[in-house]
């Protein structure tokens, strides 16, 4: 199987991530901040360390790390501490663990929201277009790094700086960017950033992280047990302890350690130039089979994230992934839990089949994708 | 390595055991012998994890405040 879905979730895990899992069940099975005997004081030692090499990638406290088990916990985290009669921005792009928080919110009469424009390569324009959008009483701007859908970056730091300068707290979504885009340097305006830690991190699924630099402005999703301050009756304010109730996914957040260093190593700009050149390749390739309609633009590392849209003949993006799962290719089909981004681009009834290229994708794999639609062009064009 | 048999060891208290191997991690850094360990009598405010190290108190506070690393107490180890 040739796998073109990393968009969805990293695969094949490296092997430092598989050994680290393998590692963990062996030696850190212990319930760590829980108790004082030495493997709850090791897996303790090993989930700090894990926090400590997030905070280098995303510049940040190791206490400010939080473990979630997805990007959709952290977003709902920082989404659902919204005060009351507040206003919330959003992109036209955003993924719907973004879309349905902020919808849920409205319906229950707790904060409007509105959907911002956004233009593809044209960050001038899309910082324009959420300055319109800033109300008096808006409160947080909630936007992705890159489109999962389309591929299409957003201009983070800009549209930080906008929030900032209007006092507003920003949250990016970094579903798709994370461990594609150097975050240690460069993003101080970005309040939260959520991340799943088993995309371009590398990490096992069930694997999340929120990096709250403005941890007294949101509030916990969970309440519970977190091995401090047992006596009380409230949650610790220590952090990370107040976001982090229950038992945590220890050989999750161990082979995201693993995945985090291994990303260290490649240096996530360096790994995603790679990715976004083998992406423009088959891109380009795409372009010249008959039959296949492309939606999203040649990526480049600079405006892109290495996904591209596309159907082939008159087959639908499920069709068409289908089509592609019968030759032993994965890739993603349908509307990508994106409803917005197809609006926006006009694929909300036929969806589209989504290349998603990882760093373990390989210019083979990229060639025996490429045979496969020729092969089934020239069945229908010639 | 800071601190030889004639300094003073101490306990610091923290929050939680995050904080406690952030300090650790800091003071270890700094050259002390320091090590984390569990005891909810000696540290009442929840967690019971106790950073206990060796040396000047107040050089050894003041690496931690200068971490960020929030102590909810030290007192002379037994």
């Amino acid at each position: 199987m040739v796998y073109f879905d990393n968009a969805a979730t990293s695969f094949p895990k490296p092997k430092e991530v598989i050994n680290a899992v393998n590692t963990a069940l062996l030696r850190y099975g212990a319930n760590p901040g829980r108790s004082g005997h030495e493997m709850s004081m090791e897996t303790a030692r090993e989930i700090f360390k894990a926090r400590e090499t997030a905070s280098e990638l995303f510049n940040s406290d190791a206490e400010n790390v939080v473990f979630t088990k997805n990007c959709t916990e952290a977003l709902n985290t920082v989404i659902m501490s919204t005060e009351k009669n507040s206003h919330i921005i959003i992109s036209d792009v955003e993924h719907n663990s973004v879309l349905r928080p902020v919808f849920e919110l409205e319906q229950r009469g707790t904060a409007e929201f509105s959907v911002a424009e956004t233009f593809e390569s044209d960050a001038e324009k899309t910082v324009k277009s959420f300055e319109k959008a800033i109300r008096g009483n808006t409160k947080l701007m909630v936007v992705t790094g890159a489109s999962n859908v389309f591929g299409m970056r957003l201009p983070i730091k800009e549209l930080s700086e906008l929030a900032h300068r209007n006092g507003i707290l920003f949250c990016l979504d970094a579903a798709q960017t994370a461990g594609y885009v150097d975050y240690s340097k460069g993003y101080d305006d970005v309040d939260f950033i959520c991340a799943p830690g088993h995309k371009g991190l590398f990490g096992m699924m069930g694997t999340g992280l929120l990096i709250a630099k403005k941890p007294e402005d949101i509030k916990p999703l969970l309440y519970g047990g977190t091995g401090s301050a047992s006596l009380e009756y409230s949650l610790p304010e220590e952090l990370p302890d107040k976001f982090e109730s229950g038992t945590l996914n220890v050989p999750g957040i161990i082979s995201l350690n693993a995945g985090m260093e291994k990303v260290k190593s490649l240096t996530a700009e360096k790994k995603g130039r790679e990715e976004a050149e083998l992406s423009a390749f088959i891109y380009s390739e795409l372009g010249k089979i008959d039959g296949v309609t492309l939606y999203s633009s040649y990526p480049r590392y600079e405006t892109h994230s290495p996904v591209i849209s596309f159907t082939f003949g008159d087959l639908s993006g499920e069709a068409t992934a289908r089509l592609l799962s019968e030759h032993g290719i994965a890739a993603r089909g349908g509307f990508h839990c994106s409803a917005l981004a197809h609006k926006k681009m006009g694929t909300d009834t036929r969806g589209t089949c989504r290349i998603s290229v990882g760093a373990f994708n390989t210019f083979e794999d990229a060639v025996k994708l490429l045979g496969v639609i020729f092969s089934e062009s020239k069945k229908v064009y010639s | 390595m800071i601190g030889g048999f004639y300094m003073k060891e101490y306990y610091f208290l923290s929050g939680s055991v995050t904080t406690a191997m952030k300090g650790e991690e800091a003071l270890r850094r700094a050259g002390y012998r320091a090590y984390v360990f569990k005891d909810e009598k000696i540290n009442p405010y929840g967690c019971g994890y106790v950073i206990k190290a060796k040396g000047d108190k107040d050089a050894m506070l003041n690496i931690l405040k200068n971490r960020g690393i929030k102590i909810r107490g030290v007192e002379e180890a037994e």
